[in-house]
């Protein structure tokens, strides 16, 4: 019966790699291991890494201490099936580090089979096997020494004599877990559940056991922070170097070092902790984006009959100062109530469509906006429009609208238009289905007939959540509201 | 002279160091250096000294909550009980009792007891070591008005009593029991009646005369000390403060404390009757006073400068001599 | 019981061994106790005994010796040791405790008796606040070597006011040690043990079990405190039992036994302290955890073992931890009520089964 020996070797990382430190091993022999278990931490010069197992098998041996360096290609441990025999384990460590070999002829990195293998420099600790048990079977009459009940139960299992083992269980007695170390220190396996966590000893705010890559280790040990106050970034769930050192930085120990060298730099900064809006505006609007899937529809308006009209309006009326947005609102309310499938609310389980258009206006204030809302626009004439959005829009610099005034709505409108934008595309204010982005009239060339001329083109966007709201859908509404601006008599109808 | 001069200047020193170091703490309390409850017997001197000024070390005193005087007066060492009450590791208990549980074992002082009737069942136990081990020493518990009326005071007087034990009980009648009178507190009539009824001689002393309360001490003692049993001496006193150091003693009458502070005071009452006898000159008790007010303040500064315990080392240690 | 010793006047310091030795015979809990009294009060001169009746008939014109303890457990020290020694006191359990930690801090070791357990509440202040307290308070200068006998438990339709078990009670304040044999073999090394402890020892008796005998040597000796017994051991699942519980322990795993099942049984013997390794041991072989105590659930003996190795041992566990205690009631009179009201096999072997068939099978 032979059974598959695999040996662990130190792996070669990169061409200029000679040899590497030994930092830590995750498994102790006996253990079973599975292929894609990490295995071992190797640190070189330039990196740190894990040596990965290849195979199912049990831990042999251990040839490679924690703490020693060895060349490439060296062997560092076996692998091998429960039941394959100590001395076989022994013949193929003994037969795999007598040979001497070249650098370069070291096999790639982790490949089971090894060729030529290195010299380890070092004389290893090759633990004892079967003669190491052996000698904890010999001593006189261990019936007198003090032990727990369990351990002595075991250790009749495992063929140990007591006299051989030194007790730090209760009252100086020989533990489950003395004897166990001895075990396996002797190169035995343990027999059944073995789980030496469970001891209780660890004492409180102990973070030996806290998973953290070797370097973080190293310099939370010299800089005295427990790892267990550590954020956890590094990759496989270890705490790493950044995340000690970001700890370090905040309790003042050092400053926190970025990649590269410290620059050198005249800027200053100013830190600020954010406003309480602004976290808000921040929350809504990234979740909006993220959840909801926009898409844009895009129509340009000749708004020249649409300007001729306002100023009529506002000439005949002393009172009357309408905007060319207080159009757009109009004319908006009244596309909503011709496509009524954009007037929605979806809160991601329930649509609500809306009978009348409230219109949500996007009003800048210091260090962010507000929309407060023109209810049931759809039922308003321009010149009130047009008054209660001013009247709104002074309110809301002042921090003095009421929440049902900016809470709600069922669309929404922005204009970047008075700063010259020609184009824009908005974020949907959720739960609200879509938004319309206005941008500058301006003159632009355009083509009547086959023949150059010049109008006033006003850019629209709308950003729709096409979750409820399909494409024909937003171009049929913006369609409707290019002809409502385009003709704005027939608002009237 | 019926008293050796060494005697009084001895009783008279004991009752003056206890006086300042009572004063001091209320001045050290209200400067925010005592941390926790603080009881002071200041006005009660004359009792504790006369009570322990025969008794040895292997004579055992059992304290109440008001326990400094009767510390002092028992020979504890006055530097270690201030480290202690201000919570010191170098105290007379590592820190770890405080001013309500102020103890030394060597002095035969076996603590102050913030358990109001917790010392007499304690003092019995000690009575009944002597008495077992035929040492001939006494053991003597301090009372007030107040834990006289505890369950286990009584279960203690009626053991001491069945019992034969070397026990004197002493009641420093205060004449308040925390804001209650003691008239309100004591059923009966008198308490010394009361003690009477439980089967051993009882007797009612004047607590501000030293020499009144001295001599019925000594009797109990000598009782006790002969196999004669327990004896139950009541002392009436006055205390200048209150039940603990800022209470605002509302209950107490107005004017009641200046009045008390001006004529009822027992170390008054005592220089004036030891010169008024020609005992002691006022020279020699003014010397006493200045030494006294030196190794007060000596106490507080030693105090003020010695170590804090150490939690990592001494708030697991002495629960148990082995576990 | 075949656990080893140390003889004469050491102390002992070691762990369960296998051998038995010296001369033994059969003898009561009962008469295990009087034994260990006896010698220790031979011994050393300063072990003296108080209590209602310890002796009895004093002042009386009857018998001297009358009781010697309600359950005799104190019968003949009087009579050989005077009542000097051996003292009847007044109803007065405050004055009697007292009496003992007062003595205990100078120069006796007295072992004071509370006829029943339940009567600490009466002197609960000078158990909890005075003698379990000294040693800390006064910065280590006092010890207080003094023991106190109760007898606890129902089985006997007793009421509520004569059947409680308290043990949690007292292990939860530190400073005292509490200590509860199941056996006579250990009732007189324990004894031994805890009259020869420099600390306050609270040794609980269960009042039914005074009549079950076993092989216990004739010579002194002491069982360290903190250590269990494991009277039977096994690799499928872990009971612990204490006091009149063991037997009920033992009935459940000897049947399981018949089946192929093996169970380790500890009997911790002392509460306080607790030798939880030796059931982390066990629990980190078998997987798998029962505990059975006659006391109260909430904040209880049992809730205590589960915690400890929820905390300490939860990766051995292979299945939830299963309690069996009394209820949350006070112990009732009527017979049907009191038996459905203490834990026994039936009840415990239930949770076993639960337990085995809980969670993954196999190692």
């Amino acid at each position: 019966m032979t059974n598959e020996i695999k040996p662990i070797n130190m792996p070669k990382w990169g061409m200029e790699m000679s040899e590497g430190d030994i930092n830590a091993w995750y498994f102790a022999i006996g253990d079973q291991v599975n292929a894609g278990d990490d295995l071992v931490d190797i640190e070189t010069s330039k990196i740190v890494n894990t040596v990965t197992a290849s195979d199912d098998g049990v831990l042999r041996a251990i040839i490679g201490a924690t703490g020693e360096t060895h060349r490439v290609g060296a062997l560092l441990g076996v692998i091998a099936s429960a039941e394959t025999s100590d001395a076989d384990i022994q013949a193929f460590i003994d037969s795999n580090t007598s040979a001497a070999a070249e650098p370069e002829a070291v096999a790639e990195v982790a490949a089971p089979a090894a060729a030529a293998i290195e010299t380890a420099p070092a004389p290893v600790a090759i633990p004892q096997t079967a003669n190491g048990l052996s000698k904890l079977a010999e001593g006189e009459d261990d019936s007198l020494v003090a032990a727990s009940p369990v351990a002595r139960r075991l250790a009749a299992e495992y063929g140990v004599n007591l006299n051989n083992i030194t007790g730090t269980g209760r009252h100086d007695r020989v533990s489950k877990w003395d004897l166990e170390a001895a075990v396996l220190a002797a190169g035995g396996r343990l027999i059944g559940n073995s789980i030496n966590k469970s001891n209780g000893a660890v004492p409180f705010g102990d973070d030996s056991n806290v998973k953290a890559t070797p370097v973080a280790r190293r310099i939370a040990t010299q800089l005295g922070i427990n790892l267990l106050e550590c954020r956890v970034s590094g990759d496989r769930g270890r705490v790493c170097k950044a995340d000690v050192e970001a700890l370090a930085a905040l309790k003042n120990k050092m400053p926190a070092q970025t990649d590269g060298s410290a620059t050198v730099s005249s800027n200053t900064v100013e830190s600020q902790p954010i406003s309480g809006m602004r976290k808000t505006i921040a929350a809504r609007l990234q979740a909006s984006k993220q959840t909801a899937p926009h898409f844009r529809v895009h129509i340009d308006a000749e708004i020249d009959a649409l300007l001729e009209v306002r100023k009529q309006i506002n000439n005949s009326n002393s009172d009357a100062k309408v905007s060319v947005n207080d159009f757009i609102v109009k004319a908006c309310a009244s596309a909503l109530m011709k496509v009524p499938a954009i007037n929605v609310q979806f809160d991601g389980e329930q649509l609500s469509y809306f009978s009348n258009a409230d219109i949500s206006v996007a009003v800048a204030i210091d260090d962010g906006l507000i929309t407060p809302i023109v209810a049931n626009a759809n039922h308003k004439g321009l010149v009130e429009i047009s008054n209660t959005t001013r009247d709104l829009a002074t309110r809301a610099k002042l921090g003095r609208l009421k929440p049902e005034e900016f809470q709600g709505g069922s669309f929404c409108i922005s204009n970047l238009g008075m700063y010259g934008i020609k184009q824009f595309d908005a974020i949907i204010n959720p739960p609200q289905g879509a938004i319309l982005a206005v941008g500058a009239g301006e003159q632009r060339p355009v083509v009547k007939d086959g023949q150059l001329a010049v109008a006033t083109v006003m850019s629209l966007t709308l950003s729709s959540d096409h979750r409820i709201i399909d494409g024909a859908v937003a171009a049929q509404f913006m369609s409707v509201l290019k002809a409502y601006l385009e003709q704005p008599a027939t608002m009237l109808g | 002279m019926p008293y050796s001069t060494e005697f009084l200047l001895s009783a008279y020193r004991t009752m003056k160091t206890i006086r300042e170091f009572e004063e001091r703490c209320v001045k050290e309390f209200e400067g925010g250096n005592i941390p926790g409850f603080t009881h002071v017997s200041n006005g009660q001197e004359a009792i504790a000294v006369a009570a322990c000024i025969d008794l040895s070390h292997k004579d055992i005193i059992g304290s109440t909550h008001r326990g400094h005087g009767h510390c002092i007066a028992k020979g504890c060492d006055v530097g270690g009980m201030m480290k202690e009450i201000m919570g010191r590791a170098t105290g007379l208990c590592k820190g770890k009792g405080g001013s309500m549980h102020i103890a030394d074992i060597d002095k035969g002082m076996l603590g102050a007891n913030a358990i109001v009737g917790g010392g007499p069942p304690l003092v019995n136990g000690a009575a009944l070591a002597a008495k077992t081990l035929g040492t001939k020493n006494v053991a003597l518990s301090f009372n007030g008005d107040g834990s006289a009326n505890q369950g286990t005071v009584f279960e203690a007087m009626n053991m001491a009593v069945v019992l034969k034990l070397p026990h004197i009980f002493v009641y420093e009648n205060n004449g308040y029991a925390e804001g209650t009178a003691a008239n309100y507190g004591v059923g009966s009539s008198s308490l010394t009646e009361r003690n009477a009824g439980f089967g051993m001689p009882a007797e009612c002393i004047d607590g501000l005369d030293f020499f009144a309360t001295y001599e019925a001490l000594k009797i109990a003692t000598e009782r006790a000390r002969n196999g004669g049993g327990p004896t139950a001496i009541e002392a009436m006193c006055v205390r200048f403060d209150g039940h603990f150091i800022g209470d605002p003693q509302l209950y107490r009458g107005k004017d009641e404390i200046k009045n008390a502070r001006k004529n009822q005071d027992c170390l008054k009452i005592f220089r004036e009757r030891v010169i008024s006898e020609g005992w002691l000159k006022a020279a020699a008790m003014n010397a006493i006073d200045k030494e006294v007010m030196v190794e007060i303040e000596t106490a507080v500064v030693d105090a003020l400068a010695a170590p804090h315990p150490d939690p990592a080392t001494d708030l697991m240690s002495d629960v148990y001599c082995s576990y | 019981m075949s656990t080893a010793h140390t003889k004469g006047t050491e102390m002992t310091n070691h762990s369960n061994n296998p051998t038995v030795g010296g001369k033994t015979s059969m003898k009561t809990i009962r008469e295990a106790i009087n034994d260990a009294l006896r010698e220790e009060m031979r011994r050393d001169p300063t072990v003296i005994i108080l209590g209602e009746e310890v002796s009895g008939g004093a002042g009386c014109d009857g018998q001297d010796d009358a009781y010697g303890g309600v359950f005799g457990v104190t019968k003949g020290l009087m009579p050989e040791f005077g009542r000097e020694r051996v003292i009847d006191t007044p109803i007065s359990e405050a004055a009697i405790i007292g009496a003992a930690a007062g003595a205990a801090n100078n120069g006796l070791r007295p072992v004071a008796e509370l006829m029943f357990f339940d009567f600490i509440g009466v002197s609960f202040d000078q158990i909890f606040n005075q003698a379990a307290k000294f040693r800390y308070m006064f910065g280590g200068k006092s010890k207080t070597p003094m023991v106190i006998r109760g007898t606890v438990g129902g089985g006997w339709r007793a009421g509520a006011q004569h059947s409680s078990m308290l043990h949690s009670i007292v292990t939860h304040v530190a400073g005292l040690k509490v200590v509860m044999p199941a056996n006579a073999y250990d009732a007189k090394g324990l004894m031994v043990q805890a009259i020869r402890d420099d600390d306050p020892v609270i040794f609980l008796e269960h009042k039914v079990m005074y009549d079950i005998a076993c092989e216990v040597p004739d010579e002194q000796y002491c069982i360290p405190f903190g250590e269990a017994s494991f009277p039977r051991q096994g690799s499928d699942v872990t009971i612990v039992a204490i006091s009149n519980m063991v037997t009920h322990a033992l009935t459940v795993a000897d049947i399981l036994a018949k089946e192929g099942i093996s169970c380790d049984v500890i009997d911790p013997r002392t509460v306080s302290p607790l030798d939880h390794e030796a059931i982390l041991e066990s629990v980190e072989v078998t997987g798998r955890l029962v505990i059975i105590d006659e006391g109260n659930p909430r904040c209880g003996l049992a809730s205590d073992i589960a915690g400890i190795v929820a905390e300490h041992g939860f990766y051995s566990l292979k299945a939830p931890i299963r309690t069996v205690t009394a209820p949350h009631t006070p112990v009732p009179f009527a017979p049907e009520l009191e038996d459905a009201y203490l834990p026994n096999a039936e009840k415990l072997m239930v949770a076993v089964r639960e337990v085995l068939a809980a969670g993954p099978s196999g190692a």
